[in-house]
């Protein structure tokens, strides 16, 4: 089984992390830009994020023979801090130009503040005017108030709402979602946002067209084999491996192909791993011997 | 006030110390008081607060210090009270630099710094100038800072949108940190806040997950009929936790509705938990 993990932080995650997945079988990844669990204080902080994201944590997938693609944003939570973010907003086009940036985002909402709708709005019509995706967070609290503005809003920014995915759906907020044109995302955590069994009654419930699951997993307590997993729980409850790799394959690149910066056949091409590289004078080995292929 | 709240708290806190750590807070807020460098020696003494003076609880449910008609030293450490005293020394030695000393802290100070200033957002002037503080703490998921913002603190009271409050009491619910000592609960609560909770809770219930015990505290001052319902519905719940923040909710508006008084009257003849009786009384 090949599968494509649409959402995960892998800048906060080991090399063990890597070939873990590798091993269960996921080829492809999508990093989205997003908070690294504390502040950033200075925009300078974002312009070192963002080529660590499109150069260093490519090549570092690229050596476990993982095909690494990036979304570029300001997250809803640093927005707040609104100079900042009005000098971050100068650079985003740059690096959403970028070729394997494939989507604006994570952007959303966290608290729900003016100066996040100021600048979900902005990045919407930064998607917009690019022809890119817009991966959107919904917010961990007041969720369907959340998903309720960020529909409003994509249809007041007009931006084409097959470009936008809704990201960390669960119950009660992907009724919302089904009408609306855009798809549908769905974060698999360990204790929290939602689980395998629960996914998969949702995908029972409202079936496979749109619907993309992702682990999010991140610097925090999260599991980067949660999209295997959920599909160990699909075929558990009787799904195709065909179906399953419809949903946890097909379905997220398909996505992010309207990019025109990604595709099914890109990410199916074998990446020869070959450990002799280096990225800017630095390698992910530590004395071991190089893998080569 | 920042006086006032400086006299009371230096004249407690001598009480509690011991004679070595008298010494050393003395020197410390001399060494402000003749600082040519303020923000700098603040910033060195504030550090060295905790290895000095430890971080004790200041007895905080027998004898809280009352520092101002509304702030409380409540679940303050000994730590927190000498971080304190060296601020507001600072801002008491010149008060030009205040503005200068409070940016400097809150970007400069560790996590139990920038706890200790926010405990006493409200004693500053110009309160509504510093509430880009207030929300930037907000943003944490460290539960020891975000409660030091939400528990016993009257600033967000005083100071936030309605928008803003609300924001903060779901997400104490959401971190598990009880809005029982959220100040101003009751006079700040809201319709809108009280959809948010009972949105909160139906969410909880789809992912078959448990209802923080104290929710009802927020929903119940504007609850919809719906919420109303399954407040009540949750009275004959098992956990005796659960029940006492209902019965605590249903008491809070004054005077109780006959309705709620009959309600009452019924389940305290089946309430069987002192804790909970105790409302009654």
């Amino acid at each position: 089984m090949k599968y494509f993990d649409s959402h995960i932080h892998m800048l906060a995650r080991t090399t063990d992390d890597y070939e873990n997945m590798a091993a269960a079988g996921i080829i492809g990844v999508v990093e989205p830009a997003f908070w690294l669990g504390q502040p950033r204080t200075q925009a300078g902080s974002f312009i070192d994020y963002f080529n660590s994201l499109i150069g260093w944590e490519t090549f570092r997938a690229s050596q476990f023979g993982i095909r690494h693609y990036c979304a570029i944003g300001i997250n809803p939570k640093e927005v707040n801090n609104v100079a900042m973010a009005e000098e971050v907003m100068k650079f985003l086009p740059r690096y959403c130009a970028k070729d394997n940036v494939v989507a604006v985002g994570e952007i959303g909402y966290d608290d729900i503040t003016e100066a996040e709708d100021r600048f979900f709005a902005e990045q919407l019509q930064l998607a917009k005017e690019l022809n890119l995706p817009a991966l959107v967070h919904t917010p961990h609290r007041d969720k369907k108030t959340g998903t309720e503005r960020t529909l409003a809003l994509v249809k007041e920014v007009g931006i084409n709402p097959e470009l936008v995915l809704i990201d960390h759906l669960n119950e009660i907020t992907l009724p919302l979602v089904l009408d609306s044109g855009c798809w549908r995302g769905h974060s698999v955590y360990p204790d929290s946002k939602m689980s395998e069994t629960r996914m998969v009654a949702l995908l029972k419930q409202y079936g496979l067209e749109k619907m993309v699951v992702n682990s999010a997993a991140d610097w925090g307590k999260s599991d980067p084999l949660k999209v295997p997993k959920t599909g160990q729980a699909m075929l558990d409850a009787g799904y195709t491996e065909k179906e399953v790799e419809q949903v946890l394959f097909i379905n997220p690149i398909e996505y992010y192909a309207q990019s025109g910066r990604i595709s099914v056949e890109e990410v199916l091409k074998p990446i020869a791993i070959d450990q002799q590289k280096l990225w800017e004078e630095n390698s992910v080995l530590r004395g071991q011997t190089p893998v080569v292929q | 006030m920042i006086n006032e709240a400086y006299e009371r708290l230096n004249t407690g806190l001598k009480y509690l110390l011991n004679n070595e750590q008298n010494k050393w807070l003395e020197s410390a807020l001399d060494q402000i008081n003749n600082s040519d460098d303020l923000i700098n020696d603040l910033l060195i003494l504030s550090a060295a607060t905790r290895r000095k003076l430890g971080a004790d609880l200041l007895e905080p449910d027998v004898n809280p210090l009352q520092l101002t008609s509304d702030l409380f030293s409540r679940h303050w450490t000994v730590a927190d009270a000498g971080r304190v005293l060296l601020i507001l020394r600072s801002v008491l030695t010149d008060v030009s630099q205040s503005q200068a000393i409070i940016q400097t802290y809150f970007q400069q100070g560790d996590e139990s710094e920038v706890a200790a200033i926010t405990r006493i957002l409200i004693l500053f002037a110009n309160g509504e100038t510093l509430k880009p503080y207030a929300l930037e703490v907000g943003r944490t998921n460290s539960k020891p800072l975000f409660a030091a913002l939400a528990q016993y603190n009257p600033y967000p009271a005083k100071y936030y949108s309605d928008h803003e409050f609300n924001q903060l009491v779901l997400k104490a619910l959401f971190l598990g940190i009880g809005i029982d000592p959220v100040m101003g609960l009751l006079q700040r609560a809201n319709p809108e806040l009280s959809q948010m909770c009972e949105d909160y809770i139906k969410e909880r219930v789809a992912a078959n997950r448990t209802i923080p015990s104290d929710i009802w505290l927020a929903l119940e001052p504007c609850a919809s009929a719906e919420g109303e319902e399954l407040m009540i519905r949750h009275l004959s719940n098992d956990n005796p936790q659960d029940r006492y923040y209902v019965v605590k909710a249903l008491l809070q508006k004054d005077p109780v509705t006959p309705k709620r008084r009959q309600l009452l009257n019924d389940h305290l003849q089946v309430e069987e938990d002192p804790i909970v009786l105790a409302l009654f009384a």
